[in-house]
């Protein structure tokens, strides 16, 4: 079953590749070919935002019931959501750099998605700044619940406030409705289940490697 | 873009992915020989 998955995502991966490129049509709008990094960029911020959601909902869970392999899912899904996060800030970039002319522009997305990394980078150093694990643990864990209202502000709601953002309309219009040609949205939801699924491959190899590191550390029980 | 250089692009992309995707399997298998030695 395992097998049969991972080739799944292979094959959709692809998909959405060969989908981006050659069969959704150019966004109107845009400049030359730079709409087809919307089919990678918008995943990945989508992926970063599940992973550090993924990480509060753990935390939550450590908190209530002090299981270690909570507060290792939730650190593993910080470290995901950071990587997926500056894989959309970088994509994000790039496609500036074509319609803005420069890579960086202070638009309310990219301040916005930069606090959001700068917050999670934070919970890392505050991770690795406390000797004591059970305080380690406890606290961190608290910041990424706090981590639960903040992710979904600076992702859906910070940016809306500014009304001089140049960032296109999101995917889902004022109106509620997809705003785009029905192939770019057939590629673009492509690349939401490829993202997530791809962020809980990931997060599944990045807990059992956690856990064997763990073990491994652990001081070896007494012989009677 | 020139269909050349999408081509090149489009084919540097699926040749990254599958990277990725072998590395990720390489290395499921590795944790999975750890998890059953530990």
């Amino acid at each position: 079953m395992r097998k049969i998955l991972q080739l799944a995502l292979l094959v959709l991966g692809w998909l959405v590749i060969l989908g981006g490129f050659l069969w959704a049509p150019l966004g109107k709008g845009f400049l030359g070919h730079s709409s087809r990094i919307l089919f990678f960029h918008v995943p990945m911020a989508w992926a970063s935002f599940i992973a550090f959601i993924a990480a509060g909902v753990w935390s939550v869970r450590y908190l209530i019931g002090r299981d270690e392999e909570h507060d290792r899912s939730a650190a593993v899904a910080v470290e995901l959501g950071l990587l997926f996060g500056v894989l959309a800030t970088v994509t994000g970039a790039m496609w500036a750099r074509t319609m803005w002319g420069a890579f960086w522009n202070w638009d309310p997305r990219q301040v916005s998605i930069a606090f959001a990394l700068l917050f999670y980078a934070a919970y890392l150093a505050l991770r690795s700044s406390i000797p004591d694990e059970e305080a380690r643990r406890r606290l961190t864990a608290s910041y990424a619940v706090l981590g639960l209202a903040i992710a979904p502000f600076l992702f859906f709601i910070a940016p809306r406030m500014v009304p001089t953002s140049l960032h296109p309309e999101p995917v889902i219009n004022a109106q509620g409705k997809p705003a785009m040609e029905s192939r770019m949205l057939m590629v673009l939801i492509g690349g939401f289940v490829w993202a997530t699924a791809l962020f809980f491959w990931l997060h599944d190899l990045g807990r059992r490697c956690a856990r064997v590191v763990a073990r491994r550390e652990a001081p070896p029980l007494p012989v009677e | 873009m020139e269909t050349g250089t999408l081509t090149w692009v489009l084919a540097v992309n699926l040749v990254i992915w599958a990277g990725i995707f072998l590395f990720l399997v390489r290395l499921d298998r590795k944790v999975r020989e750890l998890e059953k030695k530990s």
